[in-house]
C-alpha cells in the first residue's frame, strides 16, 4: 500500500533526535548554564567536579585543598541553589 | 511529625545524589515519594537539573581543568597498574602452588633429615614442615597489606594531586602539554 493509498501524511523515518528534541536540549543547556552562572564560584566548581567530571568527594577535596566536610557542605548548598535557580529559569 | 518526614525525604534526595544512600533509605524514600507529590516534584527537579548538568560540556576554570585532567589520568593509570599487579599475584600463586606440590616430598625429606640431625622429636619437625607452607601465604598477606597502605597514602593525598614529587613529575612528563594546566606548570 502506498502513502497516497493510506491517506497518511508522509513521515520520514527518524534517524536521531528530532528538531524539537534538539531545540529543547539547547534550551535546557542554556538554562542550566544561566543557573550555573548565577551560582557563587565555590559552589559551581564542586558541582562541575562532582556531576560533570564525576570525581569522588575525596578527590575533589584533594584537588581543591579543602577538607572533605567543606566539599560536602558546598555540594549540598550548591545543589539546593542550583535546583532553585534552574526552577526559576524553567518557570 | 509529618514535617519531619518531608525534611528527611529532602535530605535523602540530596544525599542520594551527593554521597549515595543505603538500600533501606532508598526504599523509605521511594515509598515516601509515591505518596508525596511535593517531595516528588523536588526529586524530579533535582534529577532534571543534574541530568542537564551531566549532558552538557561546561568548561572548568583553566587552573582547575589542568588539575582535574591530571587526576583523572592518574586514576586510570593506577587502575591499570593495579590490574596488572593483580594478574602477577595470581600467576605467582599458581606457580607457588605447583612448585609446592612438586617439591613436597623433597621438603618432607629435608625436614626429616634436619629433625634427625638435631635430635628433635618427630612431632616438632612435622609441625615445622606444616608451618613451612604458611610462608607463601604470609608473604602474600604482607604484600596485600603493603599495597593497601600505599593506596590509602595516595588517596589521602601527599600533595595537591595526591602524589609524591617524583610520581607527579613522572606523570606530568607523560601528559600532553595542553592537559597540564597553568596550576601544574607553575
Amino acid at each position: 500500500m502506498t502513502e497516497a493509498d493510506s491517506g497518511q501524511p508522509f513521515q520520514p523515518e527518524a534517524s536521531g533526535p528530532s528538531a524539537l528534541d534538539l531545540a529543547t536540549s539547547l534550551q535546557t543547556g542554556a538554562r542550566i548554564q544561566a543557573s550555573l552562572g548565577r551560582l557563587p564560584a565555590i559552589y559551581r566548581e564542586v558541582l562541575l567536579l562532582r556531576f560533570q567530571e564525576e570525581l569522588r568527594l575525596e578527590e575533589i577535596a584533594t584537588l581543591l585543598g579543602t577538607p572533605l566536610a567543606t566539599v560536602k557542605s558546598r555540594l549540598y548548598r550548591g545543589l539546593e541553589a542550583l535546583r532553585a535557580l534552574f526552577g526559576e529559569e524553567t518557570a | 511529625m509529618s514535617g519531619d518526614l518531608h525534611v528527611k525525604a529532602q535530605r535523602l534526595i540530596a544525599e542520594a545524589q551527593v554521597e549515595g544512600i543505603s538500600g533501606g533509605d532508598r526504599e523509605w524514600l521511594d515509598q515516601h515519594l509515591d505518596h508525596c507529590p511535593d517531595c516528588q516534584r523536588l526529586a524530579s527537579a533535582t534529577d532534571s537539573a543534574l541530568e542537564s548538568l551531566r549532558s552538557l560540556s561546561i568548561p572548568l576554570p583553566p587552573a582547575l581543568a589542568g588539575r582535574t585532567q591530571l587526576r583523572v589520568y592518574l586514576r586510570a593509570r593506577e587502575i591499570r597498574e593495579r590490574r596488572s599487579a593483580g594478574w602477577a599475584a595470581w600467576a605467582a600463586c599458581g606457580i607457588s602452588w605447583a612448585a609446592g606440590i612438586a617439591s613436597a616430598p623433597y621438603v618432607w625429606r629435608g625436614f626429616e633429615w634436619l629433625g634427625h640431625q638435631a635430635g628433635l622429636p618427630s612431632l616438632l619437625w612435622e609441625m615445622g614442615f606444616v608451618l613451612w607452607w604458611t610462608v607463601p601465604a604470609l608473604v602474600a598477606a604482607a604484600a596485600v597489606l603493603l599495597d593497601r597502605s600505599d593506596w590509602k597514602g595516595i588517596e589521602r593525598g601527599k600533595n595537591d594531586v595526591g602524589l609524591s614529587t617524583v610520581q607527579r613529575e613522572d606523570a606530568l612528563d607523560s601528559l600532553p602539554h595542553e592537559a597540564r594546566g597553568p596550576a601544574l606548570c607553575g
